[in-house]
């Protein structure tokens, strides 16, 4: 049930059909499993949601923050284990490690390059994002190379059994984790006084200004904190499936669809439509194929924007007219 | 013109351009409009006045098709036109000007007006007849030195002049004005009177907002006023001027 | 906004031969296309240059096909694409699995791309700015994964299309195509088609104020765009021999074309030809010079275009012509008019 698309390995066109009659023990067993991958999707989606609630930009190279994460995570592993494989836990030692590292890229991307665009028409941030994207695939492709990368992080016994579901160790950790990674977040935002800072700036950049507020570096601590996010997400998923420098524009689309439906800059929007999406997904692999997932995605995405552009829980600034 | 005899035919057949019955429209919690009766009679000049937020745009846009009301109808020369998309309204021959100011900024003078002729063929360029209106046009709002000049660059006066001859080019029946003498200097707020009056001469039926008192006082036959999305008076700008509830309208007295 | 003086703002003799819609055009695009069309006959022969030149043709589609929707009509499409690998794995799979010829092939990958396009229109046409972009980005992710999913597609092996026609034939199939395009997008730009584009542009509520059915002519723009991209496409399989979801649908390609629209200028038919012709070279070079890195300079350059360009080379050019005439005719750094202009068109009290 392992949401297919992050492999590059995909078979000869798979012609993988709908596995017949299921039992709502399945159904079950995909809900959860959705669950656990969403809360992935919904991290990313925070991310991203926090730029265009922020910063007021579209960025398109949110999901190779994402895959940075995942690589960083996955070089630290292999520094602390040496051989690449080790106890399940270990990998929470190097969350720490791509957040931080990702928040450092994040603000230096948005102090060097996309503050020259944000007050752009955003059709010109779309693209300049997506050479970024590009040039941090490619870059990384180069470094690299293609092969997937994963974290061999396991446990001795990998997953218990509740109720008749089965529950993978790593994903629960993943799971939890991400979600730790949202509330902290979350507390960070309504407590600290940059948390507060960045949501003035969110309302009203001008006003922020006057009132002493450094408009700039807010900015840019709130892409690095994007990233730091989306890097953390790339740890987890480093554990549970493969990373190679292109699987970051899926999930950038995924955000995208999960922000619409929770609202531009809402952080309980973009988590209940992560764990929502998560859980489409895994019914759709489930019952259906594993390979369409990215079309069930999309079309999601165009009955949202036609039927919803505000979301659900967001400010509703921005819509189809 | 074909539409000059069509509009002929229109208005001898007893067809009143446009009549609005019970509009009403809500935003959320807010009732813009509230069960607006009002007729726009052949050949008049009608004025809508009231204070800020009275609904005025909104009975515009109710009426140009921008918003469908969510109780009452629209009547154009006696068909119901409640709720039809703007632009099969304006193919019917109501043309609506924008209060600030609407012109295609990246074209030229002249293509602004050259888009605006409706019966021009899809697939061919600008005929002579369309060039030759578009030409008489610009003369007549003295723009012709302006032709092949973005109409993004020009000045807020010059592009209303240049919506106004974008209205004209599309033949219109009825025209409905917002605002005309917004934002403009008084040298300029006489020529638009003038414009006001050379159109309606024409057997076009005009019907504008407007807040400059003496303009719309001097210009329209009737007037109605609207305040708080209600109909509160309606007449002649003489009745109009002593109304009691309309001076207590805008003194803030209601 | 200032006043505008009568004489001072005529457009440049610059501004004219780029402009569409006029006699001098004409004959510069037929200049263009026998200019190109000679090469072959009398010294180019079969190789890298020719092979370098036929995708300089291909990129000028692509990017012109964009350009017509995102730069004529005002909505940029981040998934143009698609409707390549349409078109590239119709007349793979027509002609290898159906026996199709190969020109009928080709002439049904443009139809079952207008098809395509049509269809995804219905949803996404009613999209605006950025929504519309993210949008058909969607539309083009989730045709890789379809292609890689279906079995008639050759999945992620794709397909290998062996016995086409000659590279010279391509060259002047490309160029056929690229002439047939800028000549079509040259014509439409001077009807009412073009100008009621350019109003949508410009402002779509007025347009549809002023009686225009917006969504016939979006539809009709991005169908003519899809036509040409999934043409090129079609055409692309056999001169590539091989397609698969990757080459057909080229994500980097899909970024480059707007980016070539961008840099050539966008809204005029010789802007995206010259930001495509211009760019690609500049990727081979670099190619040559360093391999593996074209696409990271890529990203470069589209980064580095829209921050010092947003207006493209062209369209710099042309504000600079503009420019030129304010101050030609005594006009200030503020575009003052001058004094003649004040009395005979002022109707200003300046305020907006």
């Amino acid at each position: 049930m392992i949401v297919e698309q992050l492999a590059t390995t995909a078979g000869a066109g798979g012609a993988v059909g709908a596995i017949p009659l299921q039992s709502a023990g399945s159904i079950v067993q995909f809900v959860v499993n959705g669950l656990l991958v969403g809360s992935i999707f919904a991290l990313v989606a925070i991310g991203f949601a926090l730029v265009w609630g922020v910063v007021g930009i579209i960025n398109l190279a949110h999901g190779e923050m994402m895959m940075l994460g995942g690589y960083v995570s996955y070089w630290a592993f292999l520094g602390l284990t040496g051989t690449g494989t080790g106890p399940g836990l270990l990998v929470l030692a190097t969350v720490p490690v791509a957040v931080a590292v990702l928040y450092v890229v994040g603000y230096g991307l948005q102090r060097a390059i996309v503050t020259r665009v944000t007050d752009e028409d955003m059709f010109l941030t779309l693209l300049v994002t997506f050479g970024l994207s590009i040039f941090i695939q490619q870059a990384t492709l180069q470094a690299f190379s293609a092969d997937p990368r994963s974290i061999g992080a396991t446990f001795a016994d990998p997953s218990f059994v509740l109720g008749g579901i089965v529950v993978p160790k790593m994903k629960l950790v993943a799971f939890v984790g991400t979600l730790a990674l949202a509330a902290a977040l979350y507390v960070y935002l309504q407590t600290t006084r940059r948390g507060r800072a960045i949501r003035a700036v969110a309302q009203n950049p001008e006003a922020a200004r006057l009132v002493g507020i450094d408009v700039q570096h807010t900015r840019a601590v709130t892409f690095g904190l994007s990233a730091a996010v989306a890097g953390g997400a790339g740890a987890f998923i480093a554990t549970i499936l493969n990373v190679t420098p292109q699987i970051g524009l899926n999930y950038t689309l995924k955000s995208f669809v999960i922000v619409v439906f929770g609202g531009i800059g809402s952080i309980p929007g973009a988590l209940v439509g992560g764990l929502l999406l998560g859980t489409v997904e895994e019914l759709t692999a489930g019952l259906v194929s594993s390979q369409l997932t990215l079309a069930v995605t999309f079309t999601l995405l165009v009955v949202l924007l036609v039927v919803k552009p505000q979301g659900l829980f967001g400010s509703g600034t921005e819509g189809s007219t | 013109m074909s539409r000059r005899a069509e509009r002929r035919d229109r208005s001898t057949a007893g067809e009143v351009p446009v009549v609005t019955e019970g509009l009403t429209k809500r935003f959320g919690g807010l009732t813009a409009l509230d069960g607006v009766d009002i007729e726009v009679r052949d050949d008049e000049i009608v004025g809508l006045i009231g204070p800020n937020g009275s609904g005025k745009t909104t009975l515009f846009d109710c009426v140009t098709g921008a918003y469908t009301p969510d109780e009452g109808t629209v009547f154009l020369y006696g068909e119901e036109i409640t709720g039809l998309s703007e632009n099969r309204v304006a193919q019917r021959g109501l043309v609506r000007m924008f209060q600030q100011t609407r012109v295609y900024g990246g074209m030229t003078v002249a293509e602004n007006l050259l888009v605006a002729a409706p019966s021009e063929s899809l697939l061919r360029p600008p005929s002579t007849a369309t060039r030759e209106e578009a030409d008489r046009l610009l003369e007549y709002v003295d723009l012709a030195g302006l032709a092949e000049v973005e109409a993004g660059r020009l000045s807020f006066g010059q592009q209303k002049l240049v919506e106004f001859a974008m209205a004209l080019m599309a033949d219109p029946d009825v025209l409905l004005m917002d605002e005309p003498a917004g934002g403009i200097n008084p040298s300029m707020i006489n020529r638009m009177l003038d414009y006001i009056r050379d159109v309606n001469d024409d057997d076009v039926t005009v019907f504008l907002i407007e807040h400059d008192m003496d303009f719309v006082m001097n210009v329209a036959d009737r007037i109605y006023v609207l305040a708080h999305g209600e109909r509160i008076a309606e007449g002649t700008p003489e009745e109009i001027q002593t109304n009691e509830r309309v001076l207590d309208a805008y003194l803030g007295r209601e | 906004m200032s006043e505008v003086d009568e004489e001072g703002t005529r457009r440049s003799p610059a501004e004219v031969v780029l402009s569409v819609g006029n006699g001098y055009s004409a004959v510069l695009l037929a200049l263009f296309a026998v200019a190109l069309a000679v090469p072959p006959l009398v010294f180019l022969d079969e190789g890298f240059y020719m092979t370098v030149m036929t995708e300089m043709f291909l990129f000028g589609v692509l990017a012109l096909s964009w350009d017509l929707v995102g730069g004529q009509t005002g909505y940029p499409s981040f998934g143009n694409m698609a409707f390549f690998g349409v078109g590239a794995y119709t007349t793979g799979i027509l002609w290898t699995e159906f026996g199709v010829a190969y020109p009928a092939a080709l002439l049904a990958a443009g139809v079952f791309a207008v098809v395509f396009a049509a269809i995804i229109g219905l949803a996404v046409l009613r999209l605006r700015g950025h929504y519309f972009a993210i949008a058909t980005l969607g539309v083009l992710l989730a045709s890789i994964q379809l292609s890689r999913y279906l079995e008639i597609t050759g999945g992620s092996s794709g397909k290998v299309l062996l016995g086409g026609p000659s590279g010279e034939v391509f060259y002047y199939v490309f160029l056929a195509i690229l002439i047939v395009e800028m000549a079509v997008v040259r014509y439409l730009s001077g009807t009412r088609f073009g100008f009621v584009l350019n109003a949508i542009r410009d402002d779509e509520r007025k347009a549809t104020a002023m009686g225009v059915d917006t969504t016939y002519y979006k539809t009709a723009a991005w169908t003519l765009a899809a036509f040409f991209t999934g043409l090129a496409g079609g055409a692309y399989g056999a001169f590539n021999t091989f397609i698969d979801p990757q080459t057909a649908y080229n994500l980097a390609w899909n970024v480059e074309l707007i980016a070539m629209a961008l840099l050539g200028g966008t809204g005029t038919v010789a802007g995206p030809v010259v930001g495509a012709f211009g760019l690609h070279l500049a990727i081979v070079e670099i190619d040559s010079l360093f391999s593996g890195w074209q696409l990271m300079i890529l990203g470069s350059v589209v980064i580095v275009t829209v921050v010092a360009f947003p207006n493209g080379v062209v369209g710099t050019l042309r504000q600079r012509a503009n420019a030129m005439e304010y101050y030609k005719f005594g006009g200030g750094a503020a575009g003052e008019s001058s004094p003649s202009a004040a009395s005979s068109t002022d109707g200003t009290e300046g305020s907006e």
